[in-house]
């Protein structure tokens, strides 16, 4: 459930909100998100979700001086149309998908002063697949879990568990920023996330690179992924070649299953690439937290913002690094 | 079965998976448990310190932990996880704080068979999913697969997959019954759908695909984030690992009245203190007077 909206304004330490948009159109799948979500509950079968591009997500946050916790909202592909109730700073991060105010092309990257009645719209980007609007002081819900991150399989956090829909209304936390002249902040073109059709990410070998064969992992390495169209928050399929899987992967336990790719029930997290059989699938922020597959590569942290803008159809190169170089990309 | 030094397999930067045997057994279960309560029970590291042990996921034979790399090595963290395992007890010796739960199931239910009905006009027809179990574990009647099913206390292995979703073995050692999956899997299977697969029984939270035979099906809530009233007041999900099940067979009337009655708050779970038990006591078999 939404919280009642505080109408008084009161400064200081106690954060008090009022509705700032309602939606008018809900777009494809438009979600409230914040970073970095749930953390701890694996053990629950609860994943983590929040934004699939964290690195734009924080960075939109950043241009409004919001706590770095701040909930804002994920655009899918398609955009939301939204109606502001009143004035407020506004900030668009992620894929360029042609956002618009009253009609009129609105920058991303950078903080926007918008009015009352200001009807916020999109078209469709080109390369990236999700935007983040991002709301002066963040969007005012229930903290569920430890996160207002929206989680639509179990009904989760953020509005009712669900994506936005025609005559939902969203609340934000005032801020003093709200009520006088905004100081106008931008991120630089060389610093916001580059965005691509074909995209390089980086993995560390395991937790099961001992199931494939030398000759598998270099496949893996030499081979162009094609992004399939079943891709979504939860997970990311590949298409392009199949795999031998080694001695280990073929005379195993019978505990195990009977295809090589099959694997005692163990814990997986976001990056794990699993191995569905001969489909490569990288699991995402709302992934479950056990499984049957085997996973011979996992997705550095640092690359796991382009997985998340990847689309349908784009192309995926990998490249194997150890531990320290993955830490020296935090 | 258990390795004697565990196979320690990087997860990327921030994950450690323990695998600690090679297939699937109580001892290991009960160890990978074991290990994940003493990584999250050490003094200041764990969720209530600096955070450095942020979560863990214990199943079968393994546990995966994520931790902050830049507040504790890989190599650090195998070695904690080396000390708390030879702290452990050997064997059927070794403890563990656990619960029993009493899941009261309308086996052979209405609601299950027309998710059955639906399945075999959608995709294919199939056999009926307590016979086929039946068939294959040589019992006669459903009722006495029904019995058997609910003869003994099922351990609770892992909890995931999808929010508060239990993976259940039997304690048994005697207890034998498996059962085939889907083949292609269902879309959907109704909340509270008690399921065989394998040797495991599984207790659905929320309609979910899946691929297990299915039994029958449990009123009770098993995932709630929203509410503080007993049972969910410390947790979300009703059924954590490392829980005993007992699973009580009811009429499809007494599941409607359990329905209302939790809709109402009145609803008694029945759910018993935390007793440390040891593996050695737990396998014993029940005496068969209920």
């Amino acid at each position: 459930m939404i919280s009642s909206p505080k109408l008084t304004p009161v400064r200081g330490a106690v954060q008090a909100s009022s509705p700032v948009v309602e939606v008018l159109k809900g777009g494809l799948e438009t979600t409230v998100q914040d970073y970095p979500g749930r953390e701890g509950y694996l053990q629950m079968g609860i994943p983590r979700s929040g934004p699939m591009d964290p690195k734009s997500f924080q960075l939109g946050n950043q241009l409004l001086q919001n706590p770095a916790d701040a909930a804002g909202l994920e655009i899918q592909f398609v955009g939301p149309k939204l109606k502001f109730l009143r004035a407020t700073a506004i900030a668009i991060s992620g894929a360029n998908n042609r956002p618009k105010l009253n009609q009129q092309p609105l920058p991303m990257w950078t903080t926007v002063t918008v009015q009352a009645g200001d009807v916020l719209s999109f078209g469709h980007a080109h390369s990236g697949a999700r935007s983040y609007v991002h709301f002066a002081g963040g969007l005012d819900l229930p903290v569920v879990m430890g996160s207002r991150s929206t989680f639509t399989r179990a009904e989760l956090g953020g509005l009712e568990g669900r994506k936005l829909e025609k005559g939902d209304r969203l609340s934000s936390f005032l801020t003093d920023v709200t009520e006088k002249p905004q100081p106008i902040h931008h991120i630089q073109p060389l610093q916001r996330p580059a965005f691509s059709h074909q995209w390089n990410i980086e993995v560390l070998l395991g937790p099961h690179d001992d199931w494939l064969s030398e000759q598998d992992i270099e496949k893996f390495i030499q081979t162009d992924w094609r992004v399939s169209s079943m891709s979504d928050r939860v997970g990311y399929r590949l298409e392009g070649a199949d795999f031998d899987f080694s001695p280990s992967a073929h005379h195993k336990s019978p505990d195990n299953g009977d295809h090589p790719s099959n694997k005692i029930d163990y814990g997986c997290h976001l990056g794990t690439i699993l191995f569905c059989g001969q489909t490569p699938t990288i699991l995402m922020v709302d992934s479950p937290s056990l499984t049957g597959y085997m996973a011979p590569f996992t997705v550095c942290q640092a690359s796991l913002w382009k997985v998340g803008q990847a689309r349908p159809g784009d192309s995926f190169r990998f490249q194997v690094i150890d531990q320290a170089t993955a830490l020296r990309r935090h | 079965m258990l390795y004697e030094i565990p196979r320690y397999r990087t997860s990327g930067e921030r994950h450690l998976l323990v695998e600690l045997g090679e297939s699937v057994s109580l001892e290991a279960n009960f160890r990978a448990i074991a290990l994940s309560r003493a990584l999250e029970a050490s003094a200041g590291l764990g969720a209530k310190g600096i955070k450095a042990i942020i979560d863990t996921q214990p199943s079968f034979t393994t546990v995966l932990i994520e931790y902050n790399p830049h507040l504790l090595t890989q190599e650090g963290l195998k070695q904690l996880c080396g000390h708390h395992l030879s702290q452990l007890a050997q064997g059927e010796q070794i403890k563990l704080e656990s619960r029993l739960i009493e899941i009261p199931v309308a086996y052979n239910d209405r609601w299950c068979r027309a998710c059955f009905e639906d399945y075999c006009k959608t995709i294919k027809p199939i056999e009926d999913n307590l016979e086929l179990i039946c068939r294959v574990n040589g019992l006669e009647t459903v009722e006495a697969l029904i019995h058997y099913h609910s003869s003994i206390e099922w351990w609770v292995g892992t909890v995931g997959f999808i929010a508060g979703l239990p993976v259940l073995m039997p304690l048994d050692p005697s207890f034998k019954l498996r059962a085939p999956k889907y083949d292609p899997p269902r879309t959907w299977t109704p909340s509270g759908t008690v399921a065989l697969g394998g040797g495991f029984t599984a207790i659905y939270p929320m309609v979910t695909p899946d691929g297990y035979q299915m039994l029958g099906r449990t009123p009770l809530t098993l995932f709630d984030p929203q509410s503080d009233q007993a049972p969910f007041e410390e947790s979300p999900v009703l059924i954590s690992v490392g829980d005993r099940v007992k699973f009580v067979p009811i009429s499809e009337a007494r599941f409607e009245e359990i329905e209302r009655e939790i809709k109402a708050g009145t609803y008694q779970y029945s759910i018993s203190a935390a007793q440390s038990v040891s593996l050695g006591e737990l396998q014993q078999p029940l005496p068969l007077a209920a």
